[in-house]
């Protein structure tokens, strides 16, 4: 591209092919929400059969405690890493970011909360993660995350009507179908 | 009529500030490859947008290596919206 002076045609021309080159490319959201499905499908599985197949019983739980920790660690080092490798950032980034750290702390942290009160996680974690996936889903047009953040949000309601034998396991699985697959279409869409 | 702004009525300061007007930020590199210019032209064209406000240059390392990043400023917002306005005008869109 030159320095010299544009006619007012041209200017015009020059800002809508810039501005539309420059699109947000989807695919890179992709690996937090696979990440993270498949790291709650674990967990909940283990703490499932711990629950009912081990001497470990209600000890189990402490397995919420511990997993979504080292995935907090693992996914910041993988962020702080791939950021440094990125040479532009565009403000849905940063808002996205930014929403999802503040989302990951309180997650992070709410374990440590049920040993002074009693808040039912199934029905906190599905709210938090449902309102991140449903603001992700709706600032990138992106309708898989749409039907995934309702699903999450719908989450507690459904809850009422499963055996509570199940209700880890169905918790797997709907995360799993929120944010894995969700990240799997998202891997997909590369402009 | 207002008069149109002579910083953004060149080529590569115009595809500049409209690369920049989408992002929080991007590297020299970046703008380099995407709009297809020459290190030395760029750096220029950059000073100028930089002293008169426009954008604000940030210089750090990434890894080991020095990196230069730019952003836009709110000036350089306003001056950016007030010169398409004029452009459409000018054009009697």
């Amino acid at each position: 591209m030159k320095t010299k002076q544009l006619p007012p045609e041209q200017q015009l021309d020059l800002i809508e092919s810039t501005i539309t080159k420059s699109r947000e490319n989807l695919s890179h959201y992709s690996f937090d929400f696979v990440f993270w499905g498949w790291l709650i499908l674990i967990t909940a599985t283990l703490n499932f059969i711990g629950l009912f197949f081990t001497p470990l019983e209600q000890d189990s739980y402490f397995i919420w405690a511990i997993s979504p920790l080292l995935g907090g660690i693992y996914i910041a080092n993988y962020h702080w890493k791939k950021d440094t490798q990125k040479e532009r950032k565009t403000y849905l980034e940063f808002f996205l970011q930014q929403l999802w750290i503040v989302l990951g702390v309180v997650m992070i942290l709410f374990p440590f909360l049920l040993f002074f009160d009693e808040i039912n996680p199934l029905v906190f974690f599905p709210i938090l993660a449902g309102t991140g996936t449903l603001v992700s889903g709706l600032v990138l047009r992106f309708k898989p995350l749409i039907f995934g953040g309702t699903l999450l949000l719908l989450f507690p309601f459904i809850l009422q009507i499963v055996p509570s034998f199940w209700n880890m396991p169905f918790y797997g699985l709907v995360v799993f179908i929120a944010f894995a697959l969700p990240g799997y279409a998202l891997k997909k869409n590369t402009p | 009529m207002n008069p149109l702004d002579p910083l953004l009525s060149s080529g590569l300061r115009l595809g500049v500030m409209s690369v920049l007007i989408k992002l929080k930020s991007a590297s020299f590199v970046y703008l380099k490859n995407e709009l297809g210019s020459t290190q030395g032209n760029l750096s220029v064209q950059l000073d100028k947008l930089h002293q008169s406000g426009y954008i604000k240059i940030s210089k750090g390392f990434k890894g080991r290596y020095p990196e230069t990043n730019c952003s836009i400023t709110a000036k350089g917002i306003n001056a950016f919206e007030a010169h398409v306005k004029n452009l459409k005008k000018y054009l009697h869109l």
